[in-house]
């Protein structure tokens, strides 16, 4: 187990108590259903994250949260229901009473992908591109940045994030923690509104995982809206303003995480902590 | 050595020919089979099941019986070309299938996860081709790529067949005036060899500077 740090942690709930997310709803959630064939991985899924809200979703294996995560960003379509990301509907323009939803041209569903940062398990960097390459294609294609401009936000991004000596570095000169860091940038580039993390530690050596997970905080005392994917429960439990349970396709917890943790009302979420528990203190 | 000493500009004269066709065959097949290779990577069920249908055909037919075929069905199709067009048609045709092969399975070997990653950053498609897909499934696509580049290169031998006047024509004409054949042989093996080598040295070069990947 790895030793936490203390410090940081209580810096960072203060920093929350301070700014308590009140905004306005930045992604909502209703009633998405999605299945792949005869599976259902989404029943009629509702949730609302509010601006500067970091919303993490934990659950078992193919409970469906990567999908829903890639819904939002429609990397995946769904069914039923729909999804609205700053207020703008995802993939598909909502249906007149009585007619049928009508799909996004390819150039709405583009620049909804703007909005909405994803961050992958395996990095997914292009492999040909340097670091910073990687980081100014966004801009500089979609965004009409100049490449001066995009040149200097990317390189900003990359201090951020730790890794301003590595800008012409290819990916496979990175180790994984690094590379993930400037998935991270890369995302970040576009100047999102809310950022999605599909399990961005689950790939990478025990040993890189902080670094990652550093810049994930970071983010969130940057007040930045979030929705994380993971299997790090103290992570999870330090930095999330809302804990989303998922099971078998259905959210069956939903609360502040000390909440749900100290008072879990399903019998499910307590033995998944303490398969948890018991593999931490194994390990 | 001295007969082959004599007839080698006869056939450096003939080479020069080997080599035009070489590299309009290369140049036209590379050129349309990349073009239908992307076609069917992209494109729907119908350019794919075309381009199925036409490797098939191609990979089971001999690339003499195509010269042939084009040699004496151009005329019937009130097409007056000369016999070296006809050879080089037919062999653009047969390599292009294989270009539109190799590119097609490059492309489509350029992991979804990574154009996904476009896509997360709203990336078009015809952007993703442009800056992901063709750039990563070029580098894939190279080593095949040059190897049929070489085989294209030794098949415009098979023009000789149809009265075409190159190298392996030019050959046969001299061994059939000198009797020297082994002698002969050997040089235009030399030549042929001196043709082919500079496009592995090409692709050497292109493998190491995109060594990264």
């Amino acid at each position: 187990m790895r030793r936490c740090n203390r410090a940081t942690n209580s810096l960072e709930t203060m920093n929350k108590l301070k700014s308590p997310s009140v905004g306005r709803p930045m992604i909502e959630v209703r009633s998405v259903s999605k299945n792949f064939g005869e599976n259902q991985v989404l029943k009629s899924i509702s949730f609302e994250v509010k601006e500067g809200e970091v919303v993490v979703l934990i659950g078992p294996s193919g409970s469906g949260k990567s999908t829903l995560l890639r819904c939002i960003n429609y990397l995946e379509d769904f069914q039923a229901g729909e999804i609205l990301v700053d207020g703008s509907p995802v993939g598909y323009n909502p249906a007149a009473e009585g007619s049928k939803r009508t799909r996004q041209s390819e150039t709405e569903i583009a620049r909804l992908r703007t909005k909405a940062g994803m961050v992958f398990q395996n990095y997914n960097l292009f492999p040909h591109k340097t670091a910073i390459q990687n980081i100014m294609m966004g801009p500089v294609l979609v965004n009409g940045e100049s490449k001066a401009e995009a040149r200097e936000h990317a390189q900003a991004l990359l201090t951020k994030v730790g890794l301003a000596d590595k800008a012409n570095h290819l990916p496979s000169q990175l180790s994984g923690g690094q590379q993930q860091r400037v998935a991270i940038a890369r995302a970040l580039a576009m100047r999102p509104k809310v950022m999605l993390f599909d399990e961005v530690t689950s790939a990478l050596d025990p040993e890189l995982v902080d670094e990652v997970l550093k810049t994930l905080r970071d983010l969130s005392t940057e007040g930045m809206t979030m929705i994380i994917v993971t299997h790090e429960m103290q992570f999870a439990r330090d930095v999330a303003d809302r804990l989303l349970f998922f099971y078998q396709g259905s959210i069956i917890e939903d609360g502040p995480p000390n909440e749900v943790f100290a008072n879990p009302k399903t019998e499910r979420f307590q033995a998944f902590v303490k398969r948890f528990q018991n593999a931490a203190m194994a390990g | 050595m001295d007969i082959a000493f004599l007839s080698i500009n006869y056939l450096l004269k003939a080479a020069l020919v080997t080599v035009e066709i070489a590299a309009a065959t290369v140049v036209l097949s590379f050129v349309i089979g990349t073009a239908l290779g992307v076609a069917a990577a992209i494109g729907g069920r119908t350019i794919r099941s075309i381009l199925t249908v036409y490797v098939y055909v191609v990979r089971g037919v001999p690339v003499l019986v195509l010269i042939f075929i084009a040699y004496f069905g151009l005329p019937r199709l009130g097409v007056d070309a000369p016999n070296y067009v006809a050879a080089t048609i037919a062999l653009v045709i047969y390599f292009a299938a294989f270009v539109a092969d190799i590119v097609r399975g490059s492309i489509l070997a350029v992991p979804k996860s990574t154009v996904e990653a476009g896509l997360a950053i709203g990336l078009r498609w015809t952007q993703i081709l442009t800056q992901i897909q063709l750039p990563l499934g070029m580098r894939l696509a190279l080593p095949p790529l040059v190897t049929t580049a070489s085989i294209a290169v030794k098949s415009t031998s098979y023009a000789s067949i149809v009265g075409v006047w190159e190298l392996t024509y030019a050959s046969r004409e001299v061994v059939e005036r000198t009797l020297a054949a082994f002698e002969i042989f050997f040089s235009v093996m030399v030549i042929y060899f001196c043709i082919c080598y500079p496009i592995s040295l090409c692709a050497t070069y292109l493998q190491r500077r995109h060594a990264a990947v």
